[in-house]
């Protein structure tokens, strides 16, 4: 957090949105970044500071385009110079285009890394672009965003996660200071080294819970495997109002002016059907004939892009305007939405009014039913990770099979030959899962030893 | 703090001058580290003990090294300290612990003659011809303006507190010639000794107290006195202060055993040296120096383990006659061992010799405090051991600490600036643990008299880092021992690499004479010839580099394969530490990675002006917690119990804003 390396991040919020803005921080970040983006506008090089240029991101084949704005530091918002760069709104892409940032800044000599929670803002409050007044509520922000990691970490500890997590922990450590035990107290006549057939077990029961664990968790990408149904119609079709009902809470901006919604929304439901729960993501976009400003036709193609790799379209049409032309797009479902303001017409498709209520179930049901048919049912017990839990579990994962590769080639030894490299691989799962749970002290550890053996001559 | 009466010594000259206080491992590796960095200043130390001749000694297991331990007496000798020397030229077995298991985890341990290793570690001492030793006791610390500035020496007879008798003790011309106070001799005169910092070793001595049954005698080590003025010099300064037991086993006369009868334990064949200067920095140049031994083994039984049930009533530790709460579970009485693992019906014991010249037994395995009849018939009931005289019985010690919170890192405290505690005053136990200490807290002493910045070894570093850090982070509930699990980096930390690690950092510091600098550049040279053979060389059509990484291959193999590539009077050690180096590579890696990630932030300092009460946000236990501890940099800050990684990116924030302001108003 303290080094001074250029700092890279995703900075719209996350999940599936039109555009998505990627951010830098850092000294000399601007002329290089400058020197490796493409401006369509070859005249526009270096980037014009302080005025969006569009460009293209070379990321490896293919090339992304974007809208690049350079705030030279330190007049910037952190004090360094700051690069932004708008871009399609597709989580994958982002992530993408972070790495490639970074690396290009390395391969440029400028030091750089991807960006902590909070840091840009840390950064602007070291460099004094925040004022001295400002400086408390930055602090508490601060330290807001880390315990509001904590907290989730202690909601955590309530939840089928944790115990699991909890209970790996343990099964590790206790093996852990098995090893140990062979290590520090192999002079000790009671000490009993574990044999390799014994810590296997153990270590074979652990990946298979990490694995179960991580098979049944809808991550990110997962997330993105579970169908889209996508809200589509005109500006001011209800589409917003109509997912708000469906999901059950506030979420899209609902406003009666038509165009509202500028980014996408996206909301997990789970929808009851007549062959059980479905999972699928609520995806609200832009209007199709939303004309605002600028970015407009790329978030028509963001809509457009929705549209296309939705499981099912719900083309929305309120009930006082004239009904769509019929479609041979088997995905598309016609809802006739605000069905409180005009009598039923006859149209094909689902009557629904969120202001009075009707017809949701209707609607629930029938997307379930699609659905269904495309087999997308929910496992009982899938667990939403976040990427950090994810990240976490699967770093874990990785370090129980080193220490299951170091242990299995000699399951018919009496003593483990390399104890030191298991303990290493078992305290870099330990270490992982801490990531959840919290932390096990090396006393812990001595103290399990301590507590099976009887120790010292 | 003016002291009526009292002597003062005529100051000779304004060098810089350190105060040891204790003999023990840890004053003698902390005398010997200032007088190297002073030596060149013409600075001076002088070394106050109550019993010269008592130097160097070992109460106890008269053993150095083990595991982790081991790791620890190289580190010591790495950075130009004496034990691994004492040890090589006294050892009387020698046995690398772990010698299956990995290199990182191998620790080398030998048995010395108890009264060679003393005699040895004076030699040592008279070798440094600005350290002097006096004979005393410290019963006061002299404090000026908050900084250490002198000591009271008490006990010291009259007719030899002047310049004469005093001189009388300088070690300088030869071996140690003790004065010992006469106990006819009274009043006991007192003399104030100015110094630019003290380093205070008082072991088991402070307030000390033995116990054998419901026998209590004043000491620190039995026929040996107590400290008590320092005690109360230390909580009059406000000092927090705690109590620790230890103990130590009997000691049998060997004449009186079946010796012959029981199975033997052997050292190994070919022993191996602590000291990167052995051999040819031992008397004679020769390893081993001294005859080779070998232990006995015997046993205890249920017959004996009821006679300890029946008699726990007696034992002080659970008759309640023992203030302090905990001994150390990982050296525990026969009494621990039997109701702790009731199920048990035998418990090993190990006797070793503890001198060639001497009749001495150490009992390794049955340390108590009980009655001495009861004592008696329990070391009878035991196979070879039905005729055994007891020489000394065994007995424990409870000793006054000081909370290590109260120190950093470099050993001084954070309460009297000047004033560096090290030893089992900090709360440790062994003489390995202590004498690392000893050796950073005379280092830092010394350098503060020069006005030179605080060194910290960190973490990833030295065992002796690890050491340090636990203790400024941790509240110790019981004496703190040294195992290789308590470091992260145990892979990086060996006993192989430990001069690697260590030698050059040790010669930036003045710790590291030309002798020793020239044997490490030579190691160096030879081990870089092998590495670079290596990665030139192929085997089996793969790179050597790749082919070294199996565990299974040997010093032999390597060797083999690479032939006339290397000179022929390349040394097992360096190929050792390459095939070392290869074989934990991809470790190795990832942790250096980890530790450049947090470089930054474990390094962090956090300056004095920082008032944890006026950090913007921190929650108020944890300030509470930065308030008690009073963490040096950022990394500490983040181990304590009670700060969360909020708060430590609360107090980060803290200190780099500051920082920047305070540039600015320089600017």
């Amino acid at each position: 957090m303290l080094d001074q390396a250029a700092i890279v991040a995703v900075s719209s919020p996350p999940g599936a949105s039109v555009r998505g803005l990627v951010r830098v921080s850092g000294v000399g970040a601007a002329s290089a970044m400058s020197a490796a983006l493409q401006p369509r506008d070859a005249s526009a090089r270096p980037l014009p500071p302080r005025s969006p240029a569009a460009v293209r991101v070379p990321l490896g084949g293919c090339s992304v385009p974007a809208l690049a704005t350079v705030f030279p530091g330190p007049g910037s918002a952190t004090g360094e110079d700051v690069v932004e760069l708008l871009l399609p709104g597709q989580p994958d892409l982002l992530e993408r285009v972070v790495d490639w940032i970074v690396s290009m800044l390395r391969s440029r000599a400028v030091p750089a890394r991807r960006a902590a929670a909070g840091e840009f803002m840390a950064r602007a409050f070291l460099n004094g672009r925040i004022e001295l007044t400002a400086a408390e509520g930055v602090a508490a922000a601060i330290a807001a965003r880390t315990d509001a990691e904590l907290r989730a970490a202690h909601l955590l500890m309530d939840g089928a996660l944790a115990v699991e997590a909890r209970t790996l922990t343990a099964s590790l450590t206790e093996g852990l200071a098995l090893v140990e035990a062979g290590i520090d107290f192999t002079d000790q006549e009671d000490v009993v080294a574990v044999t390799p057939a014994e810590l296997l077990g153990r270590l074979d029961g652990v990946r298979s819970t990490l694995r179960r664990r991580l098979d049944r968790a809808i991550g990110l990408e997962r997330l993105q495997a579970v169908p889209w149904v996508v809200l589509a119609g005109r500006a001011n079709a209800g589409k917003s109002t109509l997912l708000n009902a469906l999901v059950g809470h506030e979420r899209a901006v609902v406003s009666a002016v038509a165009g509202t919604t500028r980014d996408a929304v996206a909301e997990p439901v789970t929808l009851a059907g007549p062959h059980g729960a479905v999972e699928a993501l609520l995806v609200d976009v832009a209007g199709e004939d939303d004309e605002t400003l600028g970015l407009n036709p790329l978030m028509q193609a963001a809509a457009a892009s929705a549209q296309a790799r939705a499981s099912i379209v719900l083309r929305c049409s309120p009930a006082d305007e004239p009904p769509p032309s019929p479609s041979a797009d088997a995905r598309i479902l016609d809802v006739c939405t605000k069905s409180d303001l005009a009598p039923n017409d006859g149209r094909p498709g689902t009557r629904v009014s969120a202001a009075r209520n009707e017809g949701l179930d209707v609607l629930r049901r029938t997307i379930a039913l699609h659905l269904a048919d495309e087999g997308a049912t929910v496992q009982g017990d899938a667990v939403a990770l976040s990427a950090r839990q994810e990240s976490a579990l699967r770093d874990a994962s990785a370090r129980v099979d080193e220490a299951i590769a170091l242990v299995d080639r000699q399951q018919s030894e009496r003593t483990l030959s390399d104890p030191e490299l298991v303990a290493a691989a078992l305290r870099g799962t330990i270490d992982a899962l801490e990531a959840l749970i919290g932390r096990v002290d090396p006393d812990e550890v001595l103290g399990l030893v301590f507590g099976r053996f009887c120790v010292g001559k | 703090m003016e002291t009526g009466g009292g002597v003062s010594l005529p100051s000779v000259s304004r060098a810089p001058s350190i105060l040891v206080i204790g003999g023990g491992h840890a004053g003698v590796e902390a005398a010997v580290a200032a007088a190297r960095v002073l030596a060149p200043y013409s600075g001076r130390v002088t070394l106050v003990t109550m019993d010269p001749s008592r130097i160097g000694a070992m109460s106890c297991n008269p053993a150095i090294g083990g595991l982790a331990k081991g790791q620890m007496v190289r580190e010591i000798d790495a950075l130009g300290g004496i034990m691994g020397l004492a040890a090589d030229a006294t050892g009387i077995m020698f046995k690398v612990l772990n010698a299956s298991r990995g290199p990182a985890v191998r620790g080398p341990r030998c048995q010395s003659d108890k009264y060679a290793y003393a005699a040895e570690v004076q030699r040592l001492l008279s070798g440094h011809t600005n350290i002097e030793v006096l004979a005393g006791t410290v019963d006061e610390i002299v404090v000026d303006d908050g900084r250490a500035v002198g000591a009271v020496v008490a006990g010291a007879c009259p007719s030899h507190a002047d310049r004469a008798a005093i001189e009388h003790n300088l070690l300088a011309s030869g071996p140690v010639r003790p004065v010992y106070a006469q106990p006819t001799d009274e009043p006991s005169a007192t003399i104030r000794l100015p110094c630019d910092a003290i380093v205070l070793t008082t072991g088991t001595f402070m307030r000390a107290l033995m116990h054998t049954g419901a026998s209590r005698t004043p000491g620190g080590r039995v026929g040996e006195g107590s400290a008590v003025g320092i005690s109360k010099a230390l909580r009059d300064l406000g000092f927090e202060l705690g109590r620790l037991k230890t103990g130590t086993p009997p000691r049998l006369r060997r004449q009186s055993l079946d010796w012959e009868r029981l199975p033997p334990q052997h050292g190994d064949a070919r022993p191996v040296p602590f000291s990167d200067l052995s051999p040819e920095g031992l008397p004679g140049a020769r390893f081993p120096r001294l005859r080779q031994i070998e232990c006995r083994v015997t046993e205890t039984n249920a017959a004996i383990h009821d006679l300890i049930r029946a008699n726990l009533d007696r034992a002080p530790m659970y008759s309640g006659q023992i203030e302090a709460e905990c001994g150390p579970r990982y050296c525990p009485s026969i009494e621990d061992k039997v109701v702790r693992f009731g199920d048990r019906d035998a418990h090993h014991v190990f006797l070793e010799p503890e001198s060639l010249h001497s009749d001495e037994i150490y009992c390794n395995g049955i340390s108590t405090s009980l009655p001495a009849e009861v004592q008696d018939e329990l070391v009878r009931g035991m196979p070879g051991c039905t005729r055994a005289e007891i020489l000394r019985h065994g007995y424990a010690v409870e000793y006054d600490m000081v909370w290590p919170h109260q120190i950093d890192a470099t050993g001084m405290t954070k309460r009297v600036e000047g004033l560096f505690l090290a030893g089992q005053i900090n709360g440790t136990s062994g003489y390995e643990e202590a004498a690392g200490q000893g050796l950073v807290a005379g280092l830092n002493a010394a350098r503060l008299a020069l006005g030179q910045e605080p060194v910290r070894l960190g973490r990833d570093q030295a065992y002796i880092g690890v050491m340090m850090d636990d203790l400024v982070t941790k509240t110790p509930r019981e004496p703190y021992r040294m195992f290789t699990s308590r470091a992260e980096h145990r892979l990086l930390l060996r006993a192989d690499n430990a001069d690697a690690r260590l030698t050059p950092h040790g010669r930036a510091w003045g710790l590291v004479d030309d002798e020793r600098w020239r044997a490490f550049e030579a190691r160096e040279r030879m081990v870089a010839a092998v590495r670079a053979a290596v990665d030139r060389n192929r085997v089996e059509g793969r790179p050597l580099r790749d082919v070294l990484r199996r565990p299974e291959v040997t010093l032999d193999d390597l060797r083999r394969w690479l032939g006339g590539a290397i000179g022929r009077d390349t040394s097992a050690e360096a190929l050792e530490r390459v095939l070392v180096d290869m074989r934990y590579d991809g470790y190795v890696q990832r942790a250096n990675a980890e530790i450049r990630r947090h470089a930054d932030s474990e390094r962090l300092r956090l300056p004095e002006w920082l008032d944890p009460m006026r950090i913007t946000g921190l929650r108020r236990e944890a300030a509470d917690t930065l308030v008690r501890f009073r963490p040096a940099t950022l990394g500490q800050a983040s181990r304590l119990a009670g700060i969360n990684p909020a708060d430590v990116m609360l107090i980060a924030v803290a200190v780099r804003r500051g920082k920047k302001r305070g540039e600015a108003r320089s600017a």
